[in-house]
């Protein structure tokens, strides 16, 4: 049996060929341990945004951080297809709002969520907002989470969140990015705000758990 | 030359970045005034101001990144493709350009050699060019700096997106290609220098080359990261900027403090850096050995005049000091009076009244 501690660790250090090498061996049987390599993983990845929250790890570092989840994600698939850890995920929109090309920080969300559990709804940059209200009321989504970096990316902010309320939708919306502020959170009507990764799949975490 | 009052009473103004700036009566022109900082000679304390950045049309990334600045007012189109190839959308609201992410044109850093085309710098119109700058280059009384705006891992992003990019510098089995490109980039950066020398001479001061090395929250890499994969190929250019006679200053943006170790191993002159920083730890580390742009950041903004001019006294005590030259930052600048108080003061404390 393998030591799932040692599979975290290896995560959290970013030593990406002792952890593939792991999860090799986890699927030299079928993958019967998928699912706990799985979760070990995701610990990995909490391990690596705490981390970065000390500031002993860095942007690159959780980009890395992604890459090997994505990379853990690919090989553990074919055994979690069918599995109780295949189970119904919270699924929940991410872009970065309209007139705003940046993806940076919105990628980096992106791999911390999924590593988190979260079927993410990527719908891109410079994103309209009336395709936000689309994609939410078509697939029922109770969570949107808006990003950008310029200033003038919170008019587009305010436009997205007041063409989600104006159609009747019900759900959550954090926004995020280096111009969000706790009063730009309320001047626009957004349930929460965050300036890192960690605080966004907190909040979004919060919510799942209630709806 | 000992401070005389009426570099300040017939001072004139100008407009700056949407702030008043003060063009003293100064007795050698601001221009001057910075060659001799890059000695330690200065006989003020030199403004971010006081250094132009010279950024010809020629250069397609100017153009693309709409920052054209050379003689005569530029009226021709803004955006488009760089001098690779790589294609940069022009954003009104920001007044720049970005390489829309999505559709990178390297997916995979290991076939860079095939899949990136460096350019033909030779092909670029430097004799137009040196023809129409050759009397404004000379004529300008601020420092003029030749701008290369997207340097080593800027230019990688615009080659494969941020999150690729960085996770190519980064990875162990990608790194030996990374350091090619590196590498590869800077002989075209040595390439572009000479072109400057034999066309611009010493209508030119030196260079500024644009690589932003972190965000607000930090610096996006460890500096083992920064020492292994850009510091060497940096060197290599700064290095040869100065056998030619010429300065050199890194613009980077971000968090970025625990990074000047490495900015200057890679041996810049100078560093543009964001007023976040911790400057009164920076200049007391490494005030003599990088001429950095310090914000008055600790004024308040309301302050009035009377407050202003104590602010400058303390500015001037802290960071005027001979064998440690900085620039005046254009960010968080408190108003005129500070401004004309720094300089009074830095001229009575270099030269004597």
């Amino acid at each position: 049996m393998l030591d799932f501690d040692n599979l975290v660790q290896a995560m959290g250090d970013l030593d990406e060929d002792t952890m593939i090498e792991m999860l090799e061996d986890v699927m030299a049987d079928g993958g019967s341990e998928a699912g706990q390599a799985m979760e070990a993983c995701q610990k990995g990845m909490e391990v690596v945004g705490s981390l970065f929250e000390e500031g002993e790890y860095f942007v690159g570092d959780l980009i890395y951080a992604g890459e090997l989840m994505t990379q853990a994600v690919e090989i553990l698939t074919p055994a979690l297809v069918g599995s109780e850890s295949s189970g119904p995920k919270t699924k929940m929109i991410l872009c970065t709002v309209k007139d705003d090309l940046h993806d940076i920080g919105k990628n980096i969300v992106r791999s911390m969520l999924e590593a988190a559990g979260f079927d993410v709804v990527d719908l891109g940059i410079d994103v309209d907002p009336e395709k936000v209200v689309e994609v939410a009321k078509e697939q029922n989504i109770k969570i949107v989470a808006l990003s950008g970096v310029l200033t003038l990316a919170l008019d587009s902010m305010k436009d997205t969140i007041d063409a989600l309320r104006a159609s009747g939708w019900d759900g959550k919306v954090i926004i995020g990015g280096a111009p969000v502020s706790e009063e730009a959170a309320a001047a626009m009507g957004a349930d929460e705000w965050a300036h890192s990764p960690q605080k966004t799949i907190s909040v979004c975490k919060e919510w799942a758990a209630a709806l | 030359m000992k401070f005389d009052r009426k570099e300040i009473d017939n001072a004139t103004t100008r407009s700056f970045m949407n702030r008043t700036m003060i063009e003293f009566a100064t007795p050698i022109t601001p221009r001057e005034n910075l060659k001799r900082a890059f000695k330690k000679e200065e006989l003020w304390m030199p403004d971010s101001a006081d250094k132009g950045w010279f950024c010809p049309e020629i250069i397609p990334d100017n153009p693309a990144r709409a920052f054209v600045m050379q003689a005569g007012r530029y009226e021709g189109p803004v955006g488009g493709n760089d001098m690779f190839g790589i294609y940069w959308e022009y954003v009104p609201s920001a007044h720049g350009s970005i390489v829309r992410p999505g559709n990178p044109t390297l997916t995979d850093v290991t076939k860079w050699r095939e899949v990136i085309k460096f350019p033909d710098v030779d092909s670029w119109d430097w004799e137009g060019s040196a023809e129409l700058n050759k009397d404004w280059l000379p004529a300008q009384t601020r420092y003029q700096n030749v701008c290369i705006l997207t340097g080593w891992f800027e230019r990688l992003i615009s080659f494969m997106d941020f999150g690729p990019a960085a996770y190519a510098l980064m990875n162990r089995k990608t790194k030996d290609d990374v350091k090619a490109l590196m590498d590869r980039i800077s002989d075209l950066w040595i390439d572009v220098v000479d072109h400057c020398y034999k066309y611009y001479g010493r209508g030119i001061d030196g260079f500024t080359i644009h690589d932003d090395w972190g965000a607000q929250d930090g610096p996006f890499f460890h500096e083992r990261v920064v020492r292994e994969m850009l510091v060497p190929y940096m060197r290599r250019v700064t290095d040869h900027i100065h056998e030619l006679g010429y300065t050199c200053d890194l613009h980077s943006c971000g968090n970025i403090d625990r990074l000047v170790p490495c900015i200057i191993e890679a041996g810049w002159d100078g560093w543009d850096g964001m007023a976040i920083n911790d400057y009164h730890t920076l200049f007391a580390e490494y005030g003599d050995k990088l001429m950095m742009s310090v914000p008055a950041s600790d004024v308040p903004a309301d302050a009035d005049d009377e407050t202003q001019r104590e602010w400058a006294a303390k500015y001037v005590d802290e960071y005027a000091i001979r064998d440690k030259p900085v620039y005046i930052s254009h960010y968080d600048r408190p108003g005129v009076e500070f401004t004309k108080e720094v300089y009074r003061l830095s001229r009575i404390k270099y030269c004597g009244e």
